[in-house]
């Protein structure tokens, strides 16, 4: 491979970020998948009530019926909010690292100085940046499945739970799309980081408003996060338009950041 | 083989580079010279392809510098003015990392260079002087052995004795054919290593010129000492040349073209000593930007 020594470069500053998020997270749904009782969730919705006030559950998605199955546990407690800032943590810091961290520094103009493209190097970080994402989450969704196989065999509806962690792919696809943007449209990491990091917490701020309070719900559709309909995918509903829709944003997203890169004055 | 036609980029508040114009043929070197802040770095940038020209073209080797960057970079060695390397590598990574960017992994000439500029090349990069990331830039602009280096302000943050090794390079390169862009601000080295020059000021070139040339055609001034004090002043009195400071028993004679006629006129006097001030690119230098800036 001709960018291989950008590769060992990249993994070489991201592994440690990349083990830590992916502990985080096979931790977290370790301990909640965990916490499943198959004779009903009446000590568990108690313990939470007695730890929080009612908003707060149903701002982080705990709301929970009490004879609610291990997928619906694991999607409320988990993939309803608090996967999001966890993995965002990834997004923002790797992305940000991808290119304009290099811009920033000057280092682009090392990379730059050799016989590659612009475009073929911001394609090559851009590859790097998802394949990461899709590691993560990957990983993560196989755990999830032994865990819950050693613990409650056969209660896992696995379908639905892959489905789940495909839904998270593409939605992270947006988020780190629009990291990518940033990072690939401004010379400094600190214009990049209020739009790269800046938006996707947006979103996922008002999402959890939008949770809050029912006056509150119309909020959810100023958020990217309602994309990913986790009911309907856990409940057979419909979700793939949404799909359809995450995944051309997250490519169009990429695709415009290699392309404004290529195209524009670096300050290098 | 280097380009430059009408180059103009506009940043505002009467920064950047405007019209610029200048060729570089095959196994020229071009010694750029200018204030800081003249535009010497945002041309060179745009020879890189970092920049897009607001207007004009640059060229190198007959190839867009902005649309055929990377095919250009095969044959280009490159020292940035303020070099940003991978700090948190050591010299040596630094060396095999770009060296694999560019698939061209035979690092002997490296080990030469690092032998040459007595570089610690196992120290991080972070860890290192100015002068040690400098060597670390000269290295890597050298090490793959390109037919065209653009360097700009190469031996800055250089020792005296690094400076010198720098010059043989340059003269050992120019020797090889190698077509050669460097600014400085070293009037000497470019005197030394440069072919012809170009002065830029204010984001315009003010002089391309063959440096031999134009120093032999500059008018010359001269101090001459007189025997005595009487002598000194009819000299002065005759007004046949244009007299600069006067320090009897020295006069100084200014513009002098013809310095033969100079000489017949001496005959006739009692001349102890005649000292030439030697015209530098300095000096050469001084005249264009004297004055406002």
């Amino acid at each position: 491979m001709k960018l291989k020594s950008l590769l060992l470069f990249d993994i070489k500053q991201s592994y440690g970020i990349f083990a830590v998020i992916l502990g985080f997270m096979v931790m977290y749904l370790s301990v909640i998948i965990n916490m499943y009782d198959p004779n009903g969730l009446e000590e568990l919705i108690a313990l939470a009530k007695f730890k929080m006030s009612s908003d707060m559950m149903d701002a982080f998605g705990f709301n929970i019926e009490k004879n609610a199955s291990l997928i619906s546990l694991i999607t409320s407690y988990f993939y309803g909010m608090l996967i999001y800032f966890i993995l965002i943590i990834y997004v923002i810091i790797v992305g940000n690292r991808m290119i304009v961290e290099h811009v920033n520094k000057g280092t682009m103009g090392y990379l730059l100085s050799t016989p590659h493209t612009r475009t073929k190097i911001a394609s090559f970080q851009a590859v790097f940046f998802i394949v990461g994402i899709f590691l993560l989450l990957f990983i993560l969704m196989i755990v999830g499945i032994i865990v819950s196989e050693i613990s409650f065999p056969g209660l896992l509806d696995i379908k639905a739970f892959i489905l789940l962690n495909l839904g998270m792919f593409l939605l992270f696809g947006m988020f780190s799309g629009i990291s990518f943007l940033a990072s690939c449209s401004f010379n400094e990491t600190k214009n990049a980081l209020a739009i790269g990091a800046g938006l996707p917490l947006l979103f996922i701020m008002i999402n959890i408003l939008s949770n809050v309070d029912p006056s509150l719900n119309f909020l959810k559709n100023f958020t990217i996060v309602s994309l990913l309909d986790t009911d309907a995918i856990i409940s057979g509903g419909s979700f793939l338009l949404y799909f359809v829709i995450m995944f051309v944003s997250s490519f169009t997203l990429y695709f415009a950041g290699i392309k404004i890169f290529a195209k524009r004055d670096l300050s290098l | 083989m280097i380009e430059i036609h009408n180059l103009t980029k506009d940043f505002g508040r009467s920064k950047g580079v405007f019209d610029v114009s200048f060729n570089i043929k095959e196994g020229e070197v071009f010694g750029f010279l200018g204030p800081n802040g003249a535009g010497k770095t945002t041309t060179i940038r745009h020879l890189m392809g970092f920049l897009n020209a607001g207007a004009g073209s640059c060229s190198i080797n007959g190839l867009d510098c902005r649309k055929n960057s990377a095919e250009i970079m095969k044959t280009v060695g490159y020292l940035p003015g303020e070099p940003a390397l991978f700090d948190s590598m050591t010299g040596l990574q630094f060396f095999n990392f770009i060296a694999k960017m560019r698939q061209k992994t035979d690092m002997s000439l490296c080990q030469q260079l690092i032998d040459r500029f007595e570089l610690d090349a196992v120290t991080k990069i972070r860890k290192m002087s100015k002068g040690m990331k400098q060597k670390v830039a000269i290295v890597t602009a050298f090490m793959n052995n390109p037919d065209i280096l653009i360097l700009d302000e190469p031996t800055s943050g250089l020792d005296p004795l690094m400076q010198v090794e720098f010059d043989k390079m340059i003269s050992e390169q120019k020797k090889l054919g190698k077509t050669i862009l460097m600014s400085s601000h070293n009037f000497e080295e470019v005197e030394k290593n440069c072919d012809i020059i170009g002065i830029i000021r204010q984001g315009k070139m003010v002089c391309v010129e063959d440096i031999h040339s134009l120093l032999s055609k500059k008018k010359k001034n001269y101090t001459l000492v007189f025997a005595s004090k009487s002598e000194a002043a009819k000299f002065i009195s005759d007004k046949k040349f244009e007299i600069g400071t006067i320090a009897f028993p020295s006069v100084e004679v200014r513009q002098i073209d013809d310095f033969n006629a100079l000489i017949r006129e001496l005959q006739t006097f009692n001349i102890i000593e005649i000292q030439s001030e030697t015209y530098t690119l300095e000096n050469l230098f001084m005249q264009y930007y004297g004055g406002t800036n």
